[in-house]
């Protein structure tokens, strides 16, 4: 639906739905290989538009309160296991030039940031098992 | 900056709730950045970082008759990677220290984050040059002609 042609209410409902929808199918494909870096940044590329997207225009669509906290908690779980792919990448790239104490450093900090980033997926797992929440246009 | 909160009534026309949502947003870009030029507080230069992005993302929607800001877009685009960049060697500084350690790995961390930061900048600035990538968003809402 064109900006120009509708009212502001059933344009971001039509917005809302196109990215819910997406939303959807990158999480469904971030599901069936949790373990992917691309997916995640997928699933939480998809989520942050849709968050923004609700932020602006709630005072015009029903009901999305509870899908505001589902997307922000959500969010912040794919968020979580971004920051340790994003850190592990870096550090792999370091260690490459690294000094011999610094590969030492690098081993225990990407071990910590491993173990960080299993809690974070467990978290994710469980918080995707709860049932999703569709707003009302 | 928390994001203002707008209120549309249901009726209005789109193109007039876009029109204004897209001012408000730039004018929250414009005022995470305005001392972008000094900042150096990871926490600020995040806000800015959030604050381009929901611009983009408003920018992104629009389907129909205004004028062409993909430019800005993609602008905005480039400074939310490199603010982005920023962030995680700030969170990977962050790590270096949780962990204890010193030597050169943090300050080769540091160096990256520096350059994303005079990345940002340069990009920022010549955001505003005279028909620049923000010129078209520029003109769009009216204010906000010069990088401060």
């Amino acid at each position: 639906m064109s900006t120009g042609q509708s009212n502001v209410g059933d344009w971001a409902a039509g917005i809302v739905a196109g990215e819910i929808a997406r939303a959807d199918r990158t999480l469904r494909r971030q599901r069936s290989k949790p373990r992917s870096a691309k997916r995640v940044h997928d699933a939480r590329r998809a989520l942050a538009r849709l968050l923004s997207t609700l932020q602006d225009f709630q005072s015009c669509i029903n009901g999305t309160q509870q899908l505001l906290e589902r997307i922000t908690a959500l969010h912040k779980r794919l968020g979580r296991i971004r920051d340790a792919d994003v850190h592990l990448k870096r550090l792999r790239a370091y260690r490459k030039s690294a000094t011999r104490e610094e590969r030492l450093a690098i081993r225990e900090m990407s071990r910590a940031i491993r173990k960080r980033r299993r809690k974070a997926r467990r978290k994710l797992a469980i918080l995707l098992e709860i049932p999703r929440v569709e707003p009302v246009a | 900056m928390t994001p203002r909160a707008l209120t549309f009534d249901r009726r209005e026309p789109a193109l007039d709730a876009v029109r204004r949502l897209i001012g408000i947003r730039f004018a929250e870009v414009l005022e995470s950045g305005r001392s972008f030029g000094r900042e150096t507080d990871a926490e600020r230069l995040h806000a800015l970082r959030l604050a381009c992005k929901r611009l983009r993302f408003a920018i992104e929607r629009i389907n129909g008759p205004l004028p062409d800001l993909t430019v800005a877009a993609q602008r905005l685009a480039q400074i939310v990677a490199e603010l982005g960049n920023l962030h995680d060697s700030a969170l990977l500084l962050e790590r270096t220290h949780d962990a204890n350690v010193d030597g050169t790995l943090p300050a080769r961390i540091q160096a990256d984050r520096e350059r994303s930061l005079l990345r940002a900048r340069a990009l920022w600035v010549d955001a505003f040059a005279d028909a620049g990538p923000f010129a078209p968003l520029i003109a769009f809402t009216g204010f906000g002609g010069s990088a401060r």
